[in-house]
Parts: structure tokens; C-alpha cells; sequence
């Protein structure tokens, strides 16, 4: 094949094949896009992770990290006075609202001179040659802003920033800028003792930066330090954190990059039904250039080539399209992309060249594979008969059972498989399994599905049912289309009900109180004080309140983090949380625990069993008395009896509160006063048991917004495929057209047989893919969703939804294949059976 | 039972194609009409069939004025009254070759018993009811001429209108085409009209009429 | 009065309108010993001042260690454990004229127990891995810094030198501007200095001032030009002067011990004379390095160990001076070693 020839035959192709091409583009460059934005964000993410992590590091070679509360201080001492350590920098750190605002702020507390030596860039610059009232470095009111905390707060040097704190607003200074840390993100730097005393943390902190002296042996040094520190901490190197967070967003990247991988998916099969058209359609084309001398091999690589064209445009407007997109996601959402993985808004843009490469290959193998799936059939032309034959169609699929049975009993195999680290590599070879069986079966389960229609004697509907159930390859491959694009939307939609469904249920149950006071919604700057509980509860018309206080740690011997909530447990709240048994054991047995499902999954735990966790400091021992539900931490939890956890850690301090009134008290009453405790503590807030549910329900809608927006553009591209195909189809059949207007069918009684036809195709797809959407749900919910969100939930079916998808994928292909049709029968009938072009 | 009186057609760009053509067929009687390629010999079949229009002049079967016709009534009277044979069989694949030949009956509301006999028969007369249960396609081209011929009678047509029949045949199929169509039509009693530019096909006929210079006349 | 307010411009300022709320040092001061060589948290500054020339295989060196105290009452209402309180501060400087410049070294820290802490009942003062100590009746000086090393014992030869008062000596026209005040001269030194990876031995005789105070800088003073000399024979001098922004003398002292007689001399009695400058090539301050001074009418001549003995430490504690290895002439060819100190005198850099 030469150059000129092959530009030739791709003028024709392309030229003939325009919007079938451009939509098969379009799906291609969609799952790039998709997957491309995925990574690109992440990337983003992690990279402003690291570079935050090891610039405010600084020199430092490790670090230890204490849990979400925080460690003893007393610690500090014997870790900076171990030999083998140069310079020691204490550091707390907490997230403090801005009052007034939703936003907050992360407050790092150091000692300057310390922190200093680890990273100059913590000494402003120019702070120390000012006049006489200037702050000074330990001023306990001075603040040092990075440049992104002064935009946040629109201040300058000079001007005052108010924070939210558990004691009340915390008025500071802006004494000077911190330019050397911009990378650092929104900082707003204090000293470590302003910090412990402002927002009520006397006696804690988050981290120490470690220097080691060089040339010290650094195992037995890290060993030996490790063993001054308490249970609870651990030594870290601060070019671990992006890695850390890779690890824990690890699943959620691979559930959206599987969604992506569909999109893919998708584009690759409009691929195959485009060139497999097009290969029909010029197959007398194409024997006639065999007939001159081309082989068969060229003919397969034209058509190879051809499909690679298509991924390659494919790739290369996807990898454009998403890296606009996250460019623009990341300006105005930042880098979360609704899951709460990454806080705040980061300015660090950070492609990840070589991923980025691999979805675009990924992107073209997908299209280039198509093709091949196409130019098989064409090895085998007759030459002779193609050159005499006017008989268009696509290869079709084998007609029997055992395909897509093999496949299916390989699908329920693959469910079963356990998964490899976070990722449900089973869940998703079942999926695929399964919706390649859905597309084998199209062909027989067509013909068995027809077969229970009874025959009939009027005209059209006869027609219509040996049309489909003859099944062309053409009707077989968009058939193929709906049943792909319906099981995936299905699957998505029941899944997605299921989970929404079993939130609201458990929210129901969770927020068993009337009113609920959170100290602060973003961030854990604000606490409520034990003062500030007493008055709550001492509110008139108030019955009892239950504290709740949130800790995170990570185990010892595991790098994995675990919530503890502590609260008063009862057999309501555990009924609640759907635990399992929903009974509180006796208080004179040992320490008891409720672990949530995740905590099973990601530390093996087991009711019954002892587990140790250190707490403030020291190892405690619980007793599993059960497992809980938790659709809110990932990551495991254990739930603990409040009265246990302020024993164990003297920590009094609560999070949240959940308020129940006394019966019949007057509920605008208890708010009034209640809200006015509230009300001294910034950043907090006081809602009913029913805002915080709709406000859960309508954060989980907003981050599926995403999932429906993906799912209407697979319905979007299926049925405009569908369109396609029909009209392919239509073209292919004018001569079949002209007979049946010879033989007495008026135009209109052609169309309506063809909307018959679509109807048929479309009732038989949605059908299929109902079944195959139905099976891919139930490996999302109990396989991939459990595997990688570690919360199991009952399926729940929105019948609502599906029957509104069927019906409207059966309309759109009746009329869809009507609309299609009317092209064709507008030529005249009469040059239709003269046509022997 | 076919008249055809003062029928007049002219090209799309206004040049007369024929005019003022008259014709006769009597039931049972099959006339071939000659003509060169380009003469409307075809335009004047599918005017006769009702699927183009004439521009003057009227066309009256078994009393029905067709001319007068609407699209959708035009539809309907075909499909009861009309059969026809082409050049390229035009045979639905997705159909066994019985029930391309129980169309027509199909179309016209004749029970499944019924149109199965029917078209047995049709196939019978033809010589192709040994094969009422295969696909079109594996069938030969003088075989699928035979089935579209069982399917012009099938439903027992007023008219049976054929445009080169032999057009894709070679001579032995031909003629056993041509026989087909000739027996079909008198048994069946209809009128037959047949264009071509074969004189052989055109033998079969009972009268031969030419179509040149704008003027349907004797052969 | 000496150094320490240079280095600590930056912080006291702030705490200068506070200054009644710390002990003051009142005329009648009693000191107690071994009770005053340990700390006085309760007033807003103290000082430990060693310098000192050594002979060493290398030739003659100057050192310099320094432990600063700072009181902040105003972290006193929060009880963290970091509450900056007491503050601490620490310089160290090598002179070798084979070098050319001073090596020198700072540690800065919050007091924290064990790791930051000037101690109270005889002289303990440390910050992490510095320290000055008191044992056995000597000072043993250890300091790790960067590029050099200065580990020292420092011994006494001679009784306390009580400044001014018995101790209480004057700053300024107020009685309330005074400090706490003794020295120990001619102390003989013993250790070694290690310069990069090589360690020297040393030996030599050196200068301790221990000063307390609550208000150090009348309103008016913006530096101050120090002197302390061991002179041979075993006599020592100290003499210091307070400038105001034209270069006016705001307030003088000077202490004489010649064969265990101390004579102290008034403000009018001591007067301070330039005799040549040095212009620092880093910093462009012009420095009077070799300064002429009066006591009683006797001059004095003192000429640095090398010029360039500029203190540069603005990059993290904000503060430049010159401490300088000196060697004395006086009248009755009177001889002796010492340092000089020259604090504000880099009012020019605002250019």
C-alpha cells in the first residue's frame, strides 16, 4: 500500500463516514479526558502534598507524628535531647475557621528558633528591623501569613485577622509575610504557646521535626528515639506524606479511573461499529482491490490504520480536553473532587507526563483494537462473490449460548476473587466479564426472546419481528451498543440508589437526637469546653446531651488511619448505627469497642477480640463487642463510650453535641438559648437533626453530580450511536425499501416498520442490559463498593429510574430508527430497485 | 382490464418523453413493450404501477381510475391488485423463499394457514416449492426469478408488471423464467405487462409493442 | 552595663514600658555568693561574659562566650509549657588573625527545662549543647558551634571584682538605671579550640562580666563603647561609655584594681577618643577599632588583635557590633590584652 493509496481510500472513508467518525472521536477522547483529568488532579494534589510537606520541613530528616488530638509535649524534651538528634522543632497545628466564612485556615504553632534551623523561611523577613511597637517574634498576638493566607484573609502586613477559636475569637496581627513558604499553601504561623493557649491546647502537640546529627548509625538512633516517644506517635520522613496520601486515595482514583476506563470502553465499541460499517460498505470496494492486486494483509492494515487515526484524534483531543478541565476544576473546586480527600485550594499544576502518555496509548490501543476485531472476517472475502454481492452487513456474532455462558458463570468466578491491596481487581474482571457475556448473548437471547412473541398476520409486525430476529450484524452490533450503554447506566443508577438509599436510612438512625451542636463543621481548631457543655446541658427543656469527641490515629504495626468516636453508647445509637449486636454488654466487663466494617476489612479485626490502640499516650485494650456501620470514614473507626475515653485520656472536650429535649419542650425556646452558648464559640454551629440529613443527603448528591452527569452522556453517546447505526442500517436496506413500496407499503407504513424494528432492538437491548446492569450493581455494591469503601449496603432498586431509562431508550430507538429511515425512503422507490451501483 | 388512454410524460427538464400512448391488456393476455435503453419504457411501467406520475392522461384497471389515486390509496391498490418482477429479484434475505412469496399475502391480511397453501401453490407452479423453506441467498439466479415471479401472482393481482425480467438471467434461465411469468399470468387471469429490451424475452408474449420517438406503437 | 542590648534590639523595645513590672536593682544592692553567680529570672536581663586571649601552636587567638538572659512577663498568664518566659541567647567568637575575620556562632532559644535554662544558685546556663557552668570554683565553657569548637575551662586567679557600688553600678542619671554588676579577671584558661576538624590546644587569660538588670538604656542612648583589661602585673580595668545619637557621652564609668585597691571612677572623670577608624568592607559601618581613652586624666590606648572583628548575626538575631581581642598601653608603660565593645554604630546602614 502506498501513501497516495492509502490517502485515497481515507478521503472516501472519512468523507462518507463524518459524524459516525466524529462521535467515535468524541467517545474516545471522553474516557481520556476523564481518566486524564482524574490523574491530572491527583497528580496535582499530590505533588502540592509533598512540595508543602518537604518545604516546611525544611532540613529536617524525619518526623514524628502524633495522632489528630495531638501528643503530650512532654514528650518533646527527651526526643530533643537524644544524641543523635541535631535540631528538634515542635510543631501544632490545627485547621481554624474563618469566622463568618466556611473556609478555614491551617494555624502551624512553632518555636521559631527552632523551626528557624530546620527552615530560615520561617523568620520573616524584615520582621526584626522595625520600629519600637512592632510585634515581636513571641508576641503571643503576632502572626506570620503566607502570601496565600493573606489573600485568604485580604490583609496585609499590619492589619488585623480574626480566627475562630474554642475560647472565642483570636484577634493577631499580621506582623509580617512569610514569601520564602508560598509553597506551603494558606499558613497562618504563630508560636507553639500562643497556639496551646488560644485554641485551648495547653500541654499538646502534632509533630516534631527532627535533624539527625550525621554520620550517627540511623537505624539503632531512629530505634532508640522511637522508644522515648509514646504509643500513638510514630517517626515518619516527610517526603512520606504525598505517599501516604497515595496510599489512602488510592481506591477512589482507581473507582474514578474505572469509570473512565467505560467511557473508553464505549468509544472503542463506536469505533468497531464504524469501521465494521464502513468495511461492509466498501466491501465490493475493497474485492475490487483485491481483484487488482492489493492483498488481504493491506487491506486489514488500511483498516488498522484507519481505527488507529480515530484513537489517535481520540487521544490527542481527550489528553487536551482533560487537562483544560482539571486545570479549571482545580482554579475552582481545587483539587477534592467532592470526596474530601484534599483539603483547600492549591495553585501547584502538576501533569503527570507519563501517565498521561499511557491513557493516550490506552486510548488508541482501544480504537487500534477494534479494527483488528473488524479486519478479521475480511481475511476471508470472496473475493468473486463480494464483487457480485450487494449484500451489506456487518460480520455477525455466534449465534449460541455458550459464549456468553462461559462468560457470565467467568464473571460470578471473578466476583469472588479477593481483592489486590485497595483495589478490586475481581470486582472489575467480573464486571467486564459480565458485560462482554451481555453482548455475546445480544444474538441468541434475541432470537429466544422472539421466539416467545407469537406469530402474527399483521404485515409490519411480521416483518418487523423476522427483521430483528434474523438479527443482520448491523441490528446485532447496535443492539450490542444499548445493551453496554443501558447495563453500565443501570448498574451506575442502582448503585448509586442503593448507596443514597441506605445513607438516608442510616443517617436516620445516626442523628437520633433532636438538635446537634458541631463546633466547628471544617477544621478542629474549635472545640467545645467542658464549661461550655455544662451550660449546654443546663439549658432549660434540654433532657440530656451526649459530647462526642473524634480522635484519628494509626495503630501500632499499621500505617493505616482509625477514627475513634467516643459518645455515649446505648442500644439506640446502636440500632443507629445498624451495629451488629445492637446490645451494650455489661460495665463491669472489660473495655468495649464497636469497630466498623472498614476496621474489619483494613485491620483484620474480629468481634470478640481484644485490640490494643494507644490513646493519649498509652495502649489501651477494648473488647470487640460488635461491628457498625459507618458511611462516613473510609478508613475505619471504632466507636467507644464516652465515659471510657475521658477516663483513659482526662479529655473532656467534645467536637460535637447531640441535644435531646425533654418531652414537650419548646423547641424554639431550647434553640434560642441553646444557640446562644453556641454563639460564643466562632465558627460553630446548631442544626436540627433534619438539616444535618438533607445537608448529608445533598453533599452526597453534589458528589455524584459527577457519576449522573457521566451517566447521561453514556445514554447520550449510546443512543446516538444507535441513531447512527439505524441510519447506517436504513442506507443499507433503501433497495429492500423500494420492494416493499413496490409491493404496496406506503412510506409511512415503511417508517412505522422500522420504528417497529428500533422499538424491537431497543425493548430486546434494555432488556439485556437491564439483566447485565442488574448483575455488574450487584458486583459494585457488594464486591468493588465493599472492597473499596469498606461499608457494606443493601441493594436497593430505583424502579422509578430504570423504567424511565427503558422507555426512554426504547422511544429514542424506535424514533431514533424512524428519523433514520425517512433519508432512505425519500429516494424514490423507483431508483432504490433500479440501483446497481 | 388495463386502459391506458392519452398518457403523456416529459423529462424533468421539460423535453417530452412520450406522449399520447394508449394501451389495452385483457385479461390473461401478456404484451411485452420493446425499447432502447432511455425511450421510458421503465417510466411508463412504473406510471402504469402507480409509482411516478404522468403528467396527462389516465390509467384505469378493473374500472379503478388510477390516476386519480391518492399516494396512500395508491399504496393500498397495489398492494391488493399489482405484482411485480424485477431485474434484480429483489428477494428479502431475512425471509425463507415461502415467505417472501406469502408477502404480498401478508400484506394483504391473509391468515398464516391459508397463506402458507397459497404460496406452496404460487411456488408449485414455478417448480421452486421444493425449496419454500431456504434463504434467498443460497438459491441460483434463475431460482430467485422463479420465486419473484410465485411472488407476483401470489396474492392473485389485476396486473402483473415486470421490467426485465431476464435482465440478470442467462438464456436457459430465461426462458424458464419467461414460461414462469407466462403461466402465471394465465392462470392467474391477470393482465401482463413486461418491458425489456430482449427479443427473446419478449417472444414469450402475445403481442409486442415498441416504444420510440415519444410513441408507443407495433413492434 | 555592656553588650547584651545590641543583640537584643529587637526585643527590648517591646518590653520597655513594661519595665516597672521587673525587680529593679536598687543602691544598697547586696550581693551573696556562690547565690549571685547563679541567674536572677525575676529581672529583665542578665548576662555571662567571657572573653579572653589565648596563645596557642597556631599563634594568639580571641574568644568570645556569651549567654544572654531575657525575662518576658508577658507569657507569664499562659501556662504553656512553652510560654516564652525567659528567653535565651548565646554568642561565641574565634579571632585568628591568620583567619582574618571572626569565626562565630548563635543559639537563640525559649527557656525550656533541660534543653534551655539559665539556673539559679550558682552559674549553670545552657542552650541545648552550649553551656557555661560553674565547678568546682571554675567556669567550664563548652561550645559546639559552627566551624569551630571552643571547649574551655576557665579558672579564677583572683577575688570578684564588685563593679561600681560594691556591686550596684550605675547606667544612667536615674538610680534606677543600674545593674548587678561583678567580674572575674585574669582568669587562666586551659581547653582546646578546634577549627574545622583539627583540634588546637589553648591557653591564656581571660575576662567574665556577670551583669543583672531591669532597665538597662536611659531613653537617650543609642550605644555604647566598653573596654575590659587584664594588665600585667595582675592589675584589671574596666571602662564603658553610653553615646547618645550625636556622639555625646550620656553617662561613664570605669573601675581600677591595681594591687587589690578598687577605684571607681565618675561619669566626668572618663572620657572616650577615637584615634583611627576601620570601614567594614561587608557592611560598609565604619568601626573606631582603635580607641583612646582617659581616666582621670591618664590616657589609654587600645589596638585590636586584627580589624575585622565585626559581629554580623542581623540574618538571625537582627544584631551587628564589633568584639574585639585588644592589646593596651596605658601610663607608666602600663601593658595589657582584653576586648574592646562598639555597638550602634551601624545607624548609617539605613542608606
Amino acid at each position: 500500500m502506498n501513501a497516495a493509496l492509502v490517502a485515497t481510500l481515507l478521503r472516501g472513508s472519512l468523507s462518507s463516514n463524518r459524524w459516525r467518525s466524529l462521535l467515535a472521536v468524541f467517545c474516545i477522547a471522553l474516557g481520556v479526558a476523564l481518566a486524564g483529568a482524574v490523574n491530572t488532579l491527583h497528580a496535582s494534589a499530590l505533588d502540592e502534598i509533598d512540595r508543602a510537606a518537604r518545604l516546611l520541613a525544611g532540613t529536617a530528616d524525619y518526623q514524628v507524628k502524633g495522632p489528630r488530638n495531638g501528643f503530650d509535649d512532654a514528650s518533646y524534651a527527651p526526643v530533643a535531647l537524644h544524641p543523635a538528634v541535631a535540631v528538634a522543632s515542635p510543631v501544632i497545628e490545627l485547621d481554624a475557621p474563618l469566622p463568618g466564612k466556611t473556609e478555614t485556615v491551617r494555624v502551624m504553632g512553632i518555636d521559631p528558633f527552632r523551626a528557624a534551623r530546620l527552615q530560615p523561611g520561617f523568620l520573616a523577613e524584615g520582621s526584626s528591623s522595625r520600629g519600637d511597637d512592632t510585634p515581636t517574634l513571641l508576641d503571643a498576638n503576632a502572626a506570620w501569613l503566607t502570601p496565600a493566607a493573606l489573600a485568604r484573609f485580604g490583609a496585609k502586613v499590619g492589619d488585623e485577622v480574626v480566627l475562630g477559636g474554642p475560647k472565642g475569637e483570636v484577634r493577631l496581627e499580621v506582623a509580617g509575610a512569610l514569601p520564602a513558604l508560598d509553597g506551603g499553601g494558606p499558613l497562618v504561623v504563630m508560636d507553639i504557646a500562643a497556639v496551646q493557649f488560644f485554641f485551648d491546647r495547653i500541654g499538646v502537640i502534632h509533630r516534631i521535626d527532627l535533624r539527625l546529627v550525621p554520620d550517627v548509625p540511623r537505624e539503632a538512633a531512629l530505634r532508640d528515639i522511637a522508644a522515648r516517644l509514646p504509643p500513638g506517635t510514630a517517626l515518619t520522613r516527610p517526603d512520606e506524606a504525598a505517599m501516604r496520601t497515595a496510599g489512602l486515595t488510592q481506591a477512589y482514583r482507581v473507582n474514578l479511573t474505572a469509570l473512565a476506563l467505560m467511557a473508553l470502553f464505549t468509544g472503542g465499541f463506536l469505533v468497531f461499529s464504524t469501521l465494521a460499517l464502513q468495511a461492509a460498505r466498501r466491501r465490493q470496494e475493497f474485492a475490487l482491490l483485491r481483484a487488482l492486486g492489493l492483498t488481504a494483509g493491506g487491506v486489514r492494515a488500511f483498516l488498522a490504520l484507519e481505527g488507529g487515526l480515530l484513537g489517535l484524534a481520540g487521544a490527542v483531543a481527550g489528553t487536551v480536553l482533560g487537562l483544560a478541565a482539571s486545570r479549571a476544576m482545580l482554579e475552582r473546586f481545587g483539587y477534592d473532587l467532592g470526596a474530601g480527600f484534599f483539603s483547600g485550594t492549591g495553585n501547584t499544576f502538576a501533569p503527570d507526563a507519563s501517565s498521561l502518555a499511557i491513557i493516550g496509548v490506552l486510548g488508541v490501543a482501544t480504537a487500534a483494537a477494534a479494527a483488528l476485531a473488524v479486519t478479521r472476517p475480511l481475511a476471508s472475502l470472496d473475493v468473486a462473490q463480494a464483487l457480485k454481492d450487494r449484500h451489506v452487513d456487518l460480520p455477525s456474532p455466534p449465534g449460541d449460548w455458550s459464549w456468553p455462558l462461559g462468560l457470565a458463570a467467568g464473571a460470578a468466578v471473578a466476583a469472588f476473587l479477593p481483592p489486590a491491596g485497595e483495589i478490586s481487581v475481581g470486582g472489575y474482571l467480573s464486571i467486564g466479564l459480565a458485560l462482554a457475556a451481555a453482548v455475546m448473548a445480544v444474538s441468541p437471547a434475541s432470537r429466544f426472546l422472539l421466539d416467545q412473541v407469537p406469530a402474527s398476520d399483521a404485515p409490519l409486525r411480521t416483518l418487523a419481528r423476522a427483521q430483528v430476529k434474523s438479527l443482520p450484524g448491523h441490528l446485532s452490533a447496535m443492539v450490542s451498543g444499548i445493551v453496554v450503554s443501558v447495563a453500565l447506566t443501570a448498574a451506575m443508577a442502582i448503585m448509586v440508589h442503593s448507596f443514597r438509599v441506605s445513607l438516608d436510612g442510616w443517617l436516620s438512625g445516626v442523628l437520633e437526637a433532636d438538635l446537634f451542636a458541631r463546633a466547628a463543621p471544617q477544621g478542629d481548631a474549635v472545640v467545645f469546653s467542658k464549661e461550655a457543655q455544662a451550660r449546654m446541658a443546663a439549658v432549660p427543656g434540654v433532657d440530656r446531651i451526649d459530647p462526642i469527641r473524634f480522635e484519628r490515629l494509626t495503630p501500632e504495626g499499621s500505617t493505616g488511619l482509625l477514627t475513634v468516636i467516643a459518645r455515649p453508647v446505648d442500644a439506640q445509637l446502636l440500632r443507629g448505627f445498624q451495629a451488629d449486636p445492637p446490645a451494650v454488654p455489661p460495665r463491669n466487663g472489660p473495655l468495649t469497642a464497636w469497630i466498623s466494617e472498614a476496621a474489619v476489612d483494613l485491620f483484620g479485626w474480629k468481634p470478640g477480640q481484644d485490640i490494643t490502640v494507644p490513646l493519649a499516650g498509652s495502649r489501651v485494650t477494648f473488647r470487640v463487642a460488635g461491628i457498625f456501620r459507618d458511611y462516613s470514614r473510609t478508613w475505619g473507626a471504632i466507636l467507644v463510650e464516652l465515659a471510657d475515653y475521658r477516663a483513659l485520656t482526662n479529655d473532656t472536650l467534645a467536637n460535637d453535641i447531640a441535644i435531646h429535649l425533654a418531652p414537650g419542650a419548646d423547641i424554639v425556646a431550647v434553640e434560642a438559648g441553646l444557640g446562644r452558648i453556641v454563639a460564643q464559640v466562632p465558627g460553630a454551629e446548631l442544626h436540627d437533626a433534619s438539616f444535618i440529613h438533607d445537608r448529608a443527603l445533598a453533599v452526597f448528591d453534589r458528589t455524584f453530580a459527577a457519576t449522573y452527569a457521566l451517566e447521561a452522556a453514556a445514554i447520550l453517546i449510546a443512543l446516538a450511536g444507535v441513531t447512527s447505526s439505524f441510519a447506517a442500517l436504513a442506507w443499507s436496506r433503501r433497495r429492500e425499501f423500494g420492494v416493499l413500496r413496490h409491493l404496496g407499503l406506503s412510506r409511512g407504513e415503511v417508517l412505522r416498520l422500522l420504528s417497529l424494528e428500533g422499538g424491537a432492538a431497543g425493548i430486546i437491548g434494555a432488556f439485556l442490559g437491564l439483566l447485565a446492569g442488574g448483575a455488574v450493581s450487584v458486583v459494585l455494591v457488594h464486591v468493588v463498593n465493599r472492597q473499596s469503601f469498606h461499608w457494606g449496603m443493601a441493594i436497593h432498586m430505583p424502579w422509578l429510574g430504570l423504567a424511565a431509562l427503558v422507555g426512554s431508550v426504547v422511544l429514542l430507538c424506535a424514533l431514533g430508527a424512524s428519523a433514520a429511515g425517512r433519508a432512505a425512503v425519500a429516494r424514490e422507490a423507483v431508483h432504490a430497485v433500479k440501483d446497481d451501483a | 382490464m388495463l386502459q391506458v388512454r392519452g398518457l403523456a410524460k416529459s423529462w424533468p427538464g421539460g423535453a417530452p418523453l412520450f406522449e399520447a400512448v394508449d394501451l389495452d391488456l385483457a385479461p390473461g393476455e401478456l404484451v411485452a413493450i420493446l425499447g432502447e435503453s432511455g425511450s421510458g419504457k421503465s417510466t411508463l411501467l412504473n406510471i402504469i404501477a402507480g409509482l411516478d406520475r404522468a403528467d396527462a392522461g389516465s390509467i384505469t384497471v378493473s374500472g379503478t381510475v388510477v390516476t386519480s389515486l391518492s399516494e396512500d390509496e395508491l399504496a393500498l391498490w397495489r398492494r391488493r391488485h399489482v405484482g411485480f418482477v424485477f431485474q434484480s429479484f429483489h428477494l428479502l434475505p431475512y425471509l425463507t423463499v415461502e415467505e417472501n412469496v406469502g408477502l404480498p399475502l401478508l400484506l394483504n391480511g391473509v391468515a398464516g394457514a391459508e397463506r402458507r397453501a397459497r404460496s406452496i401453490a404460487a411456488l408449485e407452479a414455478v417448480g421452486m416449492a421444493v425449496h419454500a423453506d431456504r434463504k434467498p441467498g443460497s438459491l441460483s439466479g434463475g431460482e430467485m426469478q422463479r420465486v419473484a415471479v410465485a411472488r407476483a401472482v401470489a396474492h392473485r393481482p389485476a396486473l402483473v408488471l415486470a421490467d426485465e425480467p431476464t435482465g440478470n438471467l442467462d438464456e436457459a434461465n430465461a426462458a424458464t423464467a419467461m414460461q414462469s411469468l407466462r403461466a402465471a399470468v394465465k392462470r392467474e387471469g391477470a393482465a401482463g405487462l413486461l418491458v425489456t429490451h430482449s427479443a427473446v424475452a419478449a417472444a414469450s408474449a402475445d403481442r409486442v409493442l415498441r416504444l420510440a420517438g415519444r410513441h408507443l406503437g407495433p413492434a | 552595663m555592656r553588650r547584651a542590648a545590641a543583640f537584643l534590639a529587637l526585643i527590648v523595645s517591646a518590653f520597655l514600658t513594661h519595665a516597672a513590672d521587673y525587680a529593679p536593682v536598687v543602691p544598697g544592692l547586696k550581693l551573696a555568693f556562690p547565690k549571685d553567680f547563679g541567674a536572677h529570672p525575676d529581672h529583665r536581663i542578665e548576662w555571662w561574659y567571657a572573653t579572653g586571649h589565648l596563645e596557642t601552636p597556631k599563634g594568639p587567638m580571641g574568644f568570645q562566650v556569651t549567654f544572654f538572659r531575657l525575662r518576658n512577663k508577658a507569657a507569664d498568664a499562659n501556662p504553656s509549657r512553652f510560654s516564652p518566659t525567659q528567653l535565651l541567647f548565646a554568642h561565641a567568637a574565634l579571632a585568628d588573625p591568620a583567619h582574618g575575620k571572626l569565626r562565630h556562632d548563635q543559639r537563640i532559644a525559649r527557656g525550656f527545662p533541660a534543653l534551655a535554662e539559665t539556673r539559679t544558685g550558682d552559674t549553670d546556663v545552657f542552650i541545648d549543647d552550649w553551656s557555661f557552668k560553674r565547678v568546682d570554683g571554675k567556669y567550664v565553657a563548652r561550645i559546639p558551634g559552627d566551624g569551630f569548637a571552643l571547649d574551655l575551662v576557665l579558672a579564677p586567679t583572683q577575688p570578684l571584682l564588685l563593679q561600681g557600688d560594691a556591686g550596684y553600678s550605675r547606667k544612667g542619671p536615674l538610680p534606677s538605671q543600674a545593674s548587678g554588676y561583678y567580674s572575674e579577671p585574669h582568669l587562666a584558661v586551659t581547653g582546646t579550640v578546634k577549627i574545622g576538624a583539627q583540634s588546637i590546644e589553648a591557653r591564656g587569660s581571660a575576662w567574665l562580666d556577670h551583669e543583672w538588670s531591669s532597665q538597662i538604656l536611659a531613653e537617650n542612648a543609642v550605644g555604647w563603647d566598653w573596654v575590659g583589661l587584664n594588665l600585667e602585673g595582675g592589675a584589671a580595668l574596666m571602662a564603658f561609655r553610653l553615646r547618645d545619637k550625636e556622639g555625646s557621652t550620656v553617662w561613664a564609668s570605669a573601675t581600677l584594681r591595681r594591687d587589690g585597691k578598687v577605684r571607681v571612677y565618675a561619669k566626668d572623670e572618663v572620657r572616650f577618643t577615637p584615634r583611627r577608624t576601620w570601614r567594614s568592607p561587608r557592611t560598609g559601618v565604619t568601626w573606631p577599632v582603635e580607641m583612646g581613652f582617659e581616666i582621670a586624666g591618664e590616657p589609654w590606648v587600645v589596638t585590636p588583635m586584627m580589624d575585622d572583628q565585626e559581629m554580623d548575626a542581623r540574618g538571625s538575631t537582627g544584631t551587628l557590633y564589633w568584639e574585639g581581642a585588644v592589646t593596651a598601653t596605658g601610663p607608666g608603660g602600663a601593658k595589657g590584652r582584653g576586648y574592646l565593645e562598639l555597638t550602634g554604630y551601624s545607624e548609617r546602614l539605613r542608606f
